[in-house]
């Protein structure tokens, strides 16, 4: 190659450095955006749902409150006030509706439900109420299912099951 | 006549035969538009076909539907119906973990470990409740052990390690080996639980004191670090006898307790020095997004050593007698912190554990090569592991501390401090990267012996729980 065809590096002008700072930068944010995406599942803005709290018609309850409900929701309650089992019936971790009955009944965020759960699992303490799938099982299973509460969209309910209360607005109100 | 009607007959026959069909219709009176199938009328048809088509596929879909619901709604009232007949669940742990050794020679031959990959955990719980007032849970441990382990030294100063590597005899291959390993019964309960105020459980059940003994899985645990109280036997572990528990909630708090009767630090599974042990728990605690444990725990346990020795009496009769080589007691007695708000976890237990022993009945020393005999001792320990999680990822500080009294021959205060990082992929799986420090102190120590006992952990583990 003769010398004097070697290509001498040109000074690279101000603007295009900038460009490629810049493109850098939003690769890099890119990146990391992808990445929160990834592990953090998604980000979700969604109104909280309106809950019923609803019982078996046999239950000897009409109505629960808050501290009760997370008695229950807890295993700390095991019985109805006639000495018949409870049987609490859960949405599955990660639902709205169940984010938002941990969040304003046990005030537990979803994460830190996940760990107490798993906590009381390994310290051999009663474990997690049983989740079913969808509301709209729940909402046809308690009807059939001596001593069972749950949890369903307030649109899902049906006249076979007694509301005790009511969770809205981040409270829980009476039926 | 006859004639002419026959013919009027059939010249009317033959014109209806010769008309074509069109003409008959023709003579109704129809008009050939109205009639006639067009484009249009042909595609309406094909429309309402269509839509009745449709309305078919979307009721037998609500159909279908709902007997799926029915279904579900039926499988899902039989599991939660029987929901508790038997549930398996559990946790494990596989890791990677390097021991820098310590100078000290003794020290050295128990700790040191090149970097090695492991298998902690694999602990499987057995869950059951066949009636609403009664519970039964074993928890195993499933382990590779005594496989590796070391196993002593031998006269020439070797250090033995265990082998459990046996011809495989049911294979084919005739060299075949295996080694096998062992199950640690870690608890096996039977709980009634008519009331939450008191329960009473039976069996072989992890010692309700403090935090640490009881949380005592990877997954819960924040470090896998042990305490030292732990690691020095000043509580068994788990303990066979019963127990008296149950709580009262005051909203939002919950009064607890926890009354035992044990065989305590007996030897073997059976009480042979008739010494029960005595242990009781109270705790209060909040839970929420702010939970608070705030729990004193005790311990009485006397132990008692007796030698069996058979002999022979002067006039040839055997003899059978048994004499006490050693008594002591033993009270432990604990506090306990623990508090989780939002990001934050703090785990705190101060314990303190004091042995008397009867005059004369002392127990050989079992670290002293010279003969000697234990002291009477009071022991302290108090730890603290402090954790952060933001997002995913949750650093912590440990810090361990024990002081020893009187002042052993090697040391009087040893102090680990350590740090780690959970990484929480998932709630239920978890990496953890633990780093400890061990250091040992001695007043009045110009040879400085106690430090050459300091040594380093790194673990690395993959938790998970199912």
């Amino acid at each position: 190659m003769n010398p004097s065809q070697r290509e001498v590096p040109r000074p690279v002008p101000a603007a295009t450095r900038r460009r490629s700072t810049r493109a850098r930068w939003v690769l890099a944010t890119s990146i990391v955006l992808a990445l929160l995406a990834v592990l953090g599942g998604g980000l979700r803005a969604e109104a909280p749902p309106v809950l019923a709290v609803i019982v078996h018609p046999g239950v000897p309850a009409t109505t629960l409150g808050a501290a009760e409900l997370a008695s229950i929701f807890t295993r700390a309650t095991r019985s109805w006030k006639d000495g018949s089992p409870i049987r609490p019936l859960n949405l599955p971790p990660g639902t709205p509706e169940r984010a938002e009955f941990d969040r304003v009944v046990l005030n537990m965020s979803p994460d830190r439900s996940a760990q107490y759960w798993i906590d009381r699992q390994v310290r051999g303490d009663e474990p997690a109420p049983k989740a079913i799938a969808k509301a709209d099982i729940v909402a046809r299973l308690i009807p059939t299912l001596t001593g069972s509460i749950g949890y369903v969209p307030a649109d899902k309910v049906d006249a076979k099951s007694r509301v005790v209360a009511r969770i809205r607005d981040g409270k829980v109100v009476a039926p | 006549m006859r004639l002419a009607c026959v013919a009027a007959w059939a010249s009317t026959f033959l014109l209806l035969a010769v008309v074509p069909a069109g003409a008959q219709d023709t003579t109704a009176g129809a008009t050939p538009a109205e009639a006639a199938p067009t484009i249009e009328s042909l595609r309406a048809e094909i429309r309402e076909a269509d839509a009745r088509q449709a309305q078919e596929i979307q009721r037998l879909k609500d159909e279908i539907a709902q007997r799926e619901v029915e279904a579900s709604v039926a499988h899902e009232r039989e599991a939660a119906e029987h929901e508790r007949l038997l549930r398996v669940y559990g946790f494990a742990d596989f890791g990677i973990m390097r021991t820098i050794a310590p100078k000290d020679a003794m020290v050295a031959s128990e700790f040191t470990t090149p970097l090695t990959f492991y298998l902690g955990r694999l602990n499987l719980y057995y869950d059951a409740r066949p009636d609403p007032d009664f519970r039964f849970l074993a928890e195993t441990r499933l382990t590779l052990y005594p496989n590796g382990t070391s196993a002593g030294v031998s006269s020439t100063g070797q250090v033995i390690q265990t082998s459990t590597a046996v011809g495989d005899i049911s294979s084919p291959n005739a060299s075949a080996t295996v080694t096998w390993g062992s199950i640690i019964l870690e608890r096996a309960v039977l709980d009634w639980s008519r009331y939450p105020l008191f329960s009473v459980r039976a069996g072989l059940f992890l010692t309700p004191f403090g935090i640490y003994n009881v949380d005592h899985g990877s997954p819960t645990l924040i470090s896998m670090t042990l305490p030292s109280y732990l690691s020095q036997n000043w509580i068994p572990a788990r303990q066979l006898g019963v127990q008296i528990f149950g709580s009262y909630p005051i909203a939002p708090w919950e009064l607890g307790y926890a009354l035992t009767v044990s065989n305590g630090a007996s030897d073997g599974i059976l009480d042979l020095g008739d010494s029960k042990a005595y242990g009781g728990r109270l705790f209060i605690r909040r839970q929420g997004e702010l939970s608070l444990t705030l729990g004193g725990s005790l311990l009485y346990q006397p132990y008692r050593q007796d030698k069996d020795q058979f002999g022979m009496a002067a006039d040839g009769s055997l003899t059978y007698t048994v004499t006490r080589v050693v008594e002591r007691t033993g009270l432990t007695l604990g506090g306990d912190l623990s508090v989780d708000f939002r990001g934050f976890r703090l785990r705190s237990e101060l314990v303190m554990y004091q042995v008397n022993y009867t005059a004369g009945k002392r127990a050989l020393a079992a670290q002293d090569i010279n003969g000697g005999y234990e002291p009477d001792m009071r022991n302290v320990n108090w730890y603290v592991v402090a954790a952060y999680r933001v997002w995913r990822l949750e650093p912590y500080l440990l810090s361990d501390l024990t002081k020893v009294s009187p002042v052993q021959a090697t040391l009087d205060t040893a102090w680990g401090l350590g740090g780690g990082l959970n990484v929480y992929l998932r709630s239920n799986v978890i990496v953890k990267l633990n780093w400890a420090h061990a250091m040992f102190f001695k007043q009045n120590d110009p040879n400085d012996t106690a430090s050459r006992q300091n040594f380093d952990t790194f673990v690395g583990m993959l938790v998970w729980a199912f």
